[in-house]
């Protein structure tokens, strides 16, 4: 199932790569006491919870549960590890 | 202006040099008295101020509060005496949020609500770019819009290592949570 909360989303300008630059606004789109808001770099694609929910990380910013909010982050890391992109440890 | 056509190795010395590795070990070549350590010009390099440093003669708070690039080190703490051998430096820095250009010093940081910069670590450096390896929380923001990323070497106050714009900005309501996934924040050099 797709957990989708889609924020505002409005072009500004291009960014020094051409990549767009938007703002992303959150105001009156998410309850702070139930949803977290990730930055989810460049992995692209859906990601998939344990309970069935599904988000598409592929915006620069999401809206996730709170109880998703660590599954999210280490299924991103995850991601980086297999698309060959993140291969670094830690120094 | 921003330097393009650079080899891998260059690039990656380059953003070395400006988000210096988590720890770092250099040998002293000559014995300092009580608060100066010597090393190559290139090692110096290496070496921040807010890097924490641990070695023979540091009983506590050893703290690199200058270095100008020449080899020169000078180290705050309770010192005894500094010798010719082995002292690791280490750098554990903090991620800060900004609302617009924080610039060369870290200017217009996030205030209000709880938030705290938080710490954040890289991975070595490929390509000219170093990526996060730990994810950060931002918890009860403060109503505001943010576009501009940070790096210091403390939670509070510290030293400003540097910056950069984010892909996107982002308006978040108060109270919220913000939370950047691992490699979501990457170092570069740009000039």
């Amino acid at each position: 199932m797709s957990a989708e909360i889609k924020a505002k989303k409005t072009y500004i300008r291009d960014n020094e790569d051409g990549t767009p630059f938007f703002n992303y606004d959150f105001t009156d789109v998410i309850n702070v006491d139930t949803h977290a808001i990730i930055l989810t770099g460049p992995i692209q694609g859906p990601i998939h919870m344990e309970d069935g929910t599904v988000y598409n990380v592929t915006d620069f910013a999401i809206a996730v549960k709170h109880e998703h909010n660590d599954e999210v982050t280490g299924k991103i890391q995850e991601a980086h590890k297999v698309s060959g992109t993140f291969t670094q440890d830690a120094e | 202006m921003s330097l393009t056509y650079l080899t891998a190795a260059v690039a990656n010395a380059m953003v070395e040099t400006a988000y210096p590795s988590n720890t770092i070990s250099h040998t002293a070549s000559a014995t300092n008295g009580t608060t100066t350590l010597t090393f190559t010009a290139s090692e110096a390099l290496s070496i921040s101020v807010g890097m924490t440093v641990t070695g023979a003669g540091i009983t506590s708070g050893g703290l690199v509060v200058t270095n100008p690039g020449t080899g020169v080190v000078t180290i705050s703490g309770t010192i005894t005496t500094l010798t010719a051998s082995s002292y690791v430096f280490t750098l554990s820095p903090y991620a800060s949020l900004h609302t617009t250009t924080p610039g060369n010093t870290g200017a217009a940081e996030v205030s209000g609500g709880s938030y705290a910069r938080q710490t954040i670590a890289f991975g070595a450096p490929a390509s000219g770019v170093k990526t996060s390896t730990t994810a950060q929380n931002w918890t009860n923001m403060p109503a505001v819009t943010v576009g501009y990323f940070g790096f210091w070497t403390a939670v509070t106050a510290g030293t400003w290592i540097g910056g950069g714009i984010l892909g996107s900005s982002l308006t978040v309501p108060s109270g919220a949570t913000v939370a950047a996934a691992i490699g979501a924040i990457t170092a570069t050099v740009s000039g």
